[in-house]
């Protein structure tokens, strides 16, 4: 199971180690959006320009993050695996509720995003660079939060049965 | 609600492996896990499954306050 877990060489067992991840894919997809950003002149550079984020984010989401896909570093995350490499793995009522909440914490998050973009680019603020930076932002956090979170907030996973069994805190 | 559960001892008692335990009530073992260290509240068909897998009530595994530990227990025969 361990070795599932191994993403460019590092644990992705431990919570550390993930959180460098999010942490690190984030700040280059940050790095990403201003240099193309400070490409795009026209409107059809901007549009390509905005599909290439989108295409950039799905494959954060499938490969990166995990996520949804088979291939994905969470894999226990994934019920069905179309691989069959993790069958007697598959998603009990904790690990459904902890994606659920994070799915909704994710999207709160995106639909602020949206709607402060949507006011930011009309009367009386008239800023439609920003307003449009946050919509792009928000398909980008739409793509990938959920699993950025669960990723950040999962405890370290355990593999090895401990010798003495932990006992419930007081 | 903070719930506190009797488990690792009643695992412990029986010698199972956490692994064993999860497969036994079709949870993850990782689950059990946070079940002992009081991480997580199960749902009731989760605590009902793990009752009838130990052969105690609900109220002997779950509950909302602390258990007393055993030692606090007065010894058989000791009373009056």
């Amino acid at each position: 199971m361990r070795d599932r877990m191994r993403f460019l060489g590092m644990d992705m067992a431990r919570r550390s180690n993930r959180r460098w991840l999010v942490a690190v894919t984030y700040v280059a997809l940050l790095a990403l959006g201003a240099t193309l950003w400070t490409l795009g002149g026209n409107r059809g550079e901007a549009i390509a320009f905005t599909l290439l984020l989108l295409v950039t984010s799905l494959f954060v989401n499938q490969i990166v993050f995990g996520g949804y896909g088979c291939w994905g570093l969470i894999r226990p995350f994934n019920t069905n695996s179309p691989l069959g490499s993790h069958a007697s793995r598959h998603n009990d009522e904790r690990d459904l509720r902890r994606r659920d909440r994070m799915h909704f914490y994710a999207y709160r998050i995106v639909v602020s995003l949206i709607v402060l973009g949507y006011f930011l680019g009309r009367d009386p603020f008239q800023h439609p660079q920003v307003g449009n930076a946050l919509l792009v932002g928000a398909l980008i956090l739409g793509l990938t939060l959920p699993q950025a979170l669960l990723l950040w907030i999962e405890p370290d996973m355990e593999f090895e049965e401990p010798a003495v069994p932990e006992y419930p805190r007081a | 609600m903070r719930i506190y559960n009797r488990l690792a001892v009643l695992r412990a008692e029986r010698g199972l492996t956490r692994q064993e335990l999860a497969g036994a009530v079709n949870v993850n073992y990782q689950t059990i896990g946070f079940l002992e260290r009081g991480d997580y509240g199960p749902s009731l068909a989760l605590a009902f499954a793990l009752s009838e897998f130990f052969g105690v009530p609900i109220e002997a595994i779950f509950s909302p306050r602390p258990f007393e530990p055993l030692k606090a227990w007065p010894a058989a025969g000791s009373g009056p």
